[in-house]
């Protein structure tokens, strides 16, 4: 029985067959023998051996200077190297990628010594290879990216224990990466008040969902807190099982800042422009008790441009205030060519807030055209000077005067008109101060008088 | 630093005139065991590795360092300080032959002659310059690096087959011949492959051997002509010896033509 299924092959059969190809070279790489796998792969003719050639000339370039700089000097010094991967020539054909096992033989008695190589084929491996060399460069360039962005990334296993934990986790959270690996992401950064929406969330991530906690708070290593937005996703396994998360903290400080802005912002504004909306109501109303319907559509016009002319000074500088003399010139910019001729004006830097810009803005309107019509610049003589001035009386006072001279014989008027208001009472209701307005008869005197605290805007 | 632990400095041999050796590209001075024998009685042998092979302190390569050749001729000049070396023969194989080149045309005084073992100053082809190597190719040489020392490099050295006969020989070896880091071995295969010395050949002025294998891929005989040509105090041996480490294939014909060369220039 045994017999019928005993085969007889020669050592001869079995290397010119097997499933690898085979070479012996003299140690200078001269081929010597060859069996058919090696000339069926390569596409050699079987005489490859009385050519002289040696194995290194089929090697890709590459793969020659390789071995003549490693693959040689190791089969020399230490009689062998294996699983060494080259690409062998082939006739007609794209190079074979191959591994090589060498190893030196020390020959009997006269005969020389013998490299011994065995050629395994290594396409799928090389492929596989190809494959893993492009996912470690690619899972480098993702790790470049997680370690230099400015978000917390972090990742923890279902048990909520952190396993990686990225610089920037490190920058916004104030732990290490050796202080934050392997503890629990409760313990580190979650707030008391805030565990019972985590535990909730990520029973959501657990299942499978991407969470976003669009506006939360974690605590810092030094007990800060932190406003954050979480994005926490799901990282399953080739079964598609959940098997930890991905947490991506982005810092909205500055957010919340910029949002909390806005709300002042929005506030103020409506805060302002009911204020503005009840001064025109005033000064229309005013304007029409001393006015007849031929002249109270251009006497509200003038009024309003002067509340413009503020309201533009007030947005160039962001609602902050306005230089004093900007404010002056800006009210007399019908006479500007009369500045520094007729009018003067004198007086340190200072910037008054927003308020008192719109109604002094108002009383210097108001002055200026009661001096066109009626005072020191209705003639071709007369001048104005506007000066102001800042005394400590103790606590700081602001002074402020408009002083005309040289116009035509000043005459009180008989009835307080709107200007009349202006100047008086508006001014003083807005600043808390106390107003002169003297009709002397070489010219008006008009002079405000209040704490510096009111009038400036730092 | 010390320089001596460095570079996994040996000294060895009973003369006074030193006989620096410098391995190439792949490998460490184990590279030279065959040859450093026939030497001891007459030389003060100095062996050492290139820093970022072989028992080197690999902490020490600094990338911006060894971007060229420059930084190895820096430390083989640092060697000779430290050992207080004058007048010092350097035999230095494949890519350490330049930067032997180098170190001499700084200090110039403090060698005396040049043994560049199957030397390259250019390894790619020029215009009229062979160097034998397309800039594909060497790209091509480059990926194929990275390719083997993917699962390789280190568990290469372990991999010590077919000397069961000496195994003090595999216990030496283990663990340091051919090892290094990976990303080392690309950066200094680059430096080496993309290296243009050309320009520094001219100046060499020591009297320089030229030994040239026949059959090397890696600096063909056109390269070994052009460096006898543009030396000025060169000569050329044309080995019997094939590939691009007669050190190692051709031990005995090695020694006889270095022997031969530094005879001949004890006597001028």
């Amino acid at each position: 029985m045994a017999s019928e299924n005993q085969v007889h092959e020669t050592a001869d059969e079995i290397l010119a067959d097997l499933p690898c190809g085979v070479v012996s070279t003299l140690t200078d790489g001269t081929i010597v023998r060859v069996n058919e796998t090696f000339l069926n792969w390569t596409g050699l003719p079987s005489n490859v051996v009385d050519e002289g050639r040696r194995f290194q000339e089929l090697l890709t370039v590459p793969g020659r200077i390789f071995y003549e700089t490693h693959f040689a000097p190791l089969l020399l010094m230490q009689g062998g190297v294996k699983e060494v991967a080259c690409q062998l020539k082939r006739v007609d054909k794209e190079p074979l990628h191959v591994l090589l096992n060498s190893m030196v033989v020390e020959g009997r008695g006269d005969l020389p010594r013998i490299i011994r190589t065995v050629v395994f084929d290594a396409t799928d491996r090389f492929k596989y290879e190809q494959e893993l060399r492009r996912a470690r460069n690619e899972s480098r360039q993702l790790a470049a990216i997680v370690n230099a962005s400015t978000d917390a990334i972090v990742s923890a296993g279902l048990d909520g224990v952190v396993r990686t934990w990225n610089p920037g986790a490190t920058r916004m959270f104030g732990y290490t990466e050796a202080e934050a690996v392997g503890h629990d992401v409760d313990d580190l950064i979650v707030p008391d008040d805030r565990k019972l929406e985590r535990e909730t969330k990520y029973r959501r991530v657990r299942a499978g969902e991407t969470v976003i906690f669009s506006d939360t708070e974690r605590h810092r290593k030094d007990g800060r807190l932190v406003p954050v937005e979480i994005t926490a996703t799901p990282m399953v396994d080739d079964h598609g099982r959940v098997i930890a998360a991905s947490l991506m903290f982005r810092d909205i400080s500055e957010r919340k800042i910029a949002e909390e802005k806005q709300l002042l912002l929005m506030g103020e504004l409506n805060h302002r422009v009911k204020n503005l909306l009840a001064v025109v109501q005033v000064v229309a109303r005013q304007t029409a008790s001393v006015s007849d319907a031929a002249t109270f559509g251009n006497k509200l016009s003038d009024r309003l441009l002067g509340l413009a002319a503020c309201q533009d000074l007030l947005v160039q500088t962001n609602w902050l205030g306005a230089e004093l003399t900007e404010l002056i010139s800006a009210q007399l910019a019908h006479f500007s060519d009369m500045i520094g001729t007729r009018i003067f004006i004198d007086g340190p830097d200072i910037k008054v807030t927003p308020n008192v810009a719109q109604s002094l803005g108002m009383a210097l309107h108001e002055l200026a055209t009661n001096a066109a019509k009626y005072g020191a610049l209705s003639n071709s003589s007369g001048g104005v000077k506007i000066s102001w001035q800042i005394r400590n009386d103790p606590d700081p006072r602001f002074a402020i005067q408009w002083v005309e001279h040289d116009g035509p014989l000043v005459e009180p008027p008989t009835k307080e008109g709107f200007g009349n208001k202006v100047l008086r009472r508006m001014v003083e209701a807005s600043v808390k101060g106390e107003v002169s307005l003297d009709y002397a008869p070489d010219g008006l005197r008009w002079n405000l008088e209040a704490p510096l605290s009111d009038i400036t805007a730092e | 630093m010390d320089i001596l632990i460095r570079n996994n400095v040996t000294v060895i041999g009973d003369g006074n005139t030193p006989l620096v050796f410098a391995h190439g590209y792949g490998c460490d001075q184990n590279m030279w065991r065959l040859i450093t024998p026939d030497f001891l009685s007459d030389y003060k042998v100095v062996l050492y590795d290139l820093t970022g092979s072989g028992k080197s302190d690999l902490g020490a390569y600094d990338f911006k360092k060894y971007s060229t050749l420059e930084g190895h001729a820096t430390d083989l000049i640092e060697i000779c300080d430290a050992l207080d070396l004058s007048g010092a023969v350097v035999v230095g194989h494949s890519v350490s032959a330049m930067s032997a080149a180098l170190a001499a045309n700084r200090q110039p005084e403090r060698f005396s002659a040049l043994v560049m073992v199957a030397p390259s100053p250019c390894y790619i082809n020029d215009g009229d310059y062979t160097g034998g190597f397309t800039p594909a190719d060497i790209e091509g040489l480059l990926d194929f690096l990275d390719t083997n020392f993917l699962g390789w490099s280190r568990e290469m050295a372990p991999a010590i087959m077919g000397v069961p006969d000496k195994p003090h020989l595999a216990e030496e070896l283990t663990n340091s011949f051919c090892r290094t880091d990976p990303s080392i071995a690309q950066h200094f295969g680059r430096v080496t492959f993309m290296s243009d010395h050309r320009h520094d050949a001219k100046k060499v002025s020591l009297p320089t051997l030229i030994l040239q294998c026949s059959e090397d891929i890696v600096a063909p005989v056109a390269v070994g002509e052009w460096l006898q040509d543009n030396i000025r105090e060169s000569q050329l041996v044309l080995m019997n010896a094939t590939g691009h480490c007669p050190h190692l294939s051709a031990p005995a014909e090695t020694v006889s033509a270095i022997r031969e060369f530094l005879g001949a220039d004890a006597n001028t």
